[in-house]
């Protein structure tokens, strides 16, 4: 379990993050929303110790986040930022096997994890392509796959967690979806905890087993995507008329559609 | 683009490594007397260096293990070392400034070492007499080391923006650093008497010329062990080229690993830079070379900068020493004519397509 006490990150007098309390477990998806400049990055920049909070505790497992030896929690936690740059011409098996750099598993293991995580994420005809020349979306697969392959484990003793910052921003709708999938099936059968951000609200309420709304900072609501995203929330948050409706196969799983321009009460 | 295994570095470094040895014989037969393979390998046999100390034997053999002994074999190792040393310095500043521009000549760290050294070599008897005294042959590659490593912490410190070293800030550092090294060398050279001067513009220049067996051993003492601790870095480098947070989620030392390699670079080009002066560009164009034929894996490209540093800069020492015979041309003048271009032909490749090199 990731357990986040009394959080705040502030910059000059600007607050990023104020007092966040959240606890995420494993073996479930859960996303957090929310406007730009709402705090989403911030936050998983703590868990991921990048940024060091001004006030609040983060635990991993019980453990707090400064306590934990790097390579033993490289083996449990990885995390995928928003960009990365790479200006050298690795090969993308090169760039996802170094997922396995934490990890003893031997040459061969290695090799077979790594072009498993490759073909999950649709990459395994780029195996040999050079990084530098793929497009952003190739690179923003080839990089998800390489967090993959760093929490890879076929009898796993440990908890595992996934962080990942807008892993969709770059992939086309094919990939975004198979994406999430992956995800959810991660959260589900390798009792991974994934924490993930996006914008696409769709995505979040299909695939999402929680969601947490931020805005300015603050958590604005947090549980079940069918409970969080209410019209009355999401139009506040966003500062846009939106209409939730159902999802024609599903009427569990909200659809959040902004409603048209001569119908919307609010600026637009 | 060729990607990483073992087996296939296994072979390279073989390869690499038979090169040197070929280039290393055949560099021994070259000089003002002349001789051939089997002269060589005759001379390097036992008993004729056995004669060299003894005393005993006379005649062109044994003057030639004389010869091979005191001046051939020294400047061999020196440009081997230097070759080296300055390759995987290279290589290693590269990967730490994740920036295939970086180089220790461009960025000011061997001009810094320089200016460690050219304290020493004015101003040592008078100013550092005690010191001297009681540091002998280690002094001079202490303070080149101590000047190299404010040059990189500067120029590191300089030009990190957002966690990884532009191309434009990088170098603009390093000629800042550089002017301000240089001005004070041309203070200090105005200031030497003649005979100093004239060591000076030698040096300036780079030169593989050593006879001193003493000075060789503290260089080789200095340096080996931080480029065979620099390969053991090689993981570290390669995670640290997607990021520093990239690395440390990889569960690398990040602030540890950064520590150890800026104080081995500064290391060893300063030890480098006290033995044989200035010698720009091996930095930059090894380790370009060796991507473009084995690729980017710092596992390969570390030992095998390594091994074609020293290759090539035994032969640019052929070259040096022969086309002008019996004189010979300042080591750093061959390796600024092949290098300097080659950095031209980098930069324009730069602009050309921005990101990768």
């Amino acid at each position: 379990m990731i357990s986040i006490r009394n959080l705040s990150v502030n910059i000059d007098t600007h607050v990023l993050l104020g007092n966040i309390t959240l606890e995420f477990l494993t073996g479930q998806l859960a996303v957090i929303v929310g406007p730009n400049g709402a705090g989403k990055t911030t936050l998983l920049k703590c868990i991921d110790g990048e940024i060091r909070p001004a006030t609040g505790e983060i635990t991993i497992d019980g453990e707090s986040l400064a306590h934990w030896a790097e390579p033993a929690l490289a083996r449990r936690r990885a995390v995928l930022p928003q960009q990365s740059t790479l200006d050298f011409p690795f090969t993308a098996k090169d760039v996802v096997l170094m997922g396995r750099i934490p990890h003893d598993s031997g040459e061969a293991a290695n090799l077979g994890i790594a072009e498993t995580c490759l073909e999950i994420c649709d990459c395994l005809d780029l195996l040999h392509r050079s990084y530098t020349t793929l497009s952003g979306g190739e690179q923003q697969r080839v990089q998800t796959a390489r967090v993959f392959c760093q929490i890879w484990s076929e009898n796993c003793v440990h908890n595992r967690y996934l962080l990942l910052d807008e892993p969709v921003s770059a992939l086309d709708l094919n990939h975004q979806y198979a994406l999430m999938c992956n995800l959810k099936r991660f959260a589900a059968t390798e009792n991974i905890g994934v924490i993930c951000t996006l914008h696409n609200l769709n995505l979040a309420a299909q695939f999402a087993a929680r969601t947490i709304v931020l805005d300015r900072g603050l958590i604005v609501a947090d549980g079940h995507p069918a409970e969080v995203f209410t019209e009355e929330t999401l139009s506040n948050v966003f500062n846009l008329d939106v209409t939730v409706a159902a999802h024609p196969e599903d009427t569990r799983i909200p659809l959040i559609i902004p409603r048209l321009a001569e119908t919307r009460t609010r600026h637009g | 683009m060729p990607s990483y295994s073992k087996s296939r570095s296994r072979a390279v470094l073989a390869l690499l490594l038979v090169l040197l040895v070929v280039i290393s014989l055949f560099s021994l037969t070259c000089g003002v007397i002349p001789a051939s393979f089997s002269d060589v390998m005759r001379a390097l046999s036992g008993n004729s260096l056995a004669a060299v100390f003894g005393g005993t034997g006379h005649g062109a053999e044994d003057q030639l293990s004389m010869v091979l002994y005191r001046i051939r074999i020294p400047r061999l190792l020196l440009g081997i070392l230097v070759g080296a040393g300055l390759a995987i310095c290279g290589t290693v500043m590269q990967g730490l400034f994740r920036n295939p521009m970086a180089d220790p000549g461009l960025l000011g760290v061997s001009s810094g070492a320089a200016l460690g050294a050219v304290l020493i070599i004015v101003l040592g008897v008078n100013w550092f007499g005690a010191l001297l005294h009681t540091m002998g042959s280690w002094l001079l590659p202490m303070m080149a080391f101590l000047g190299g490593l404010t040059s990189i912490v500067v120029v590191f410190v300089l030009s990190k923006t957002h966690g990884r070293a532009d191309v434009p800030t990088m170098l603009l550092a390093g000629i800042a650093v550089n002017a301000i090294a240089g001005a004070l060398i041309g203070l200090l050279s105005y200031i030497a008497d003649d005979v100093q001067l004239r060591d000076l513009i030698f040096w300036s220049l780079g030169s593989l010329e050593i006879t001193n067996w003493r000075k060789l051993t503290v260089g080789m003492l200095c340096t080996l062990p931080a480029v065979i601790a620099m390969p053991f870095y090689a993981n570290a480098l390669n995670a640290n080229l997607l990021g520093e947070n990239e690395a440390r989620h990889l569960g690398l030392k990040v602030e540890q690993v950064k520590k150890h390699l800026i104080v081995m670079t500064a290391l060893v080009v300063g030890v480098c830079v006290s033995l044989s002066g200035i010698v720009g560009f091996v930095g930059l164009v090894v380790p370009h070379l060796l991507r473009i034929i084995i690729g980017p894996d710092h596992r390969l490209l570390l030992p095998a900068s390594a091994l074609f540093g020293a290759c090539l800069l035994v032969a640019a020492d052929m070259i040096a020493r022969t086309i002008v015979a019996p004189a010979e041309i300042p080591i750093g003048i061959i390796t600024a004519i092949l290098g300097g271009p080659f950095f031209l032909w980098l930069l324009i490749r730069y602009q050309k397509n921005k990101r990768t090199i």
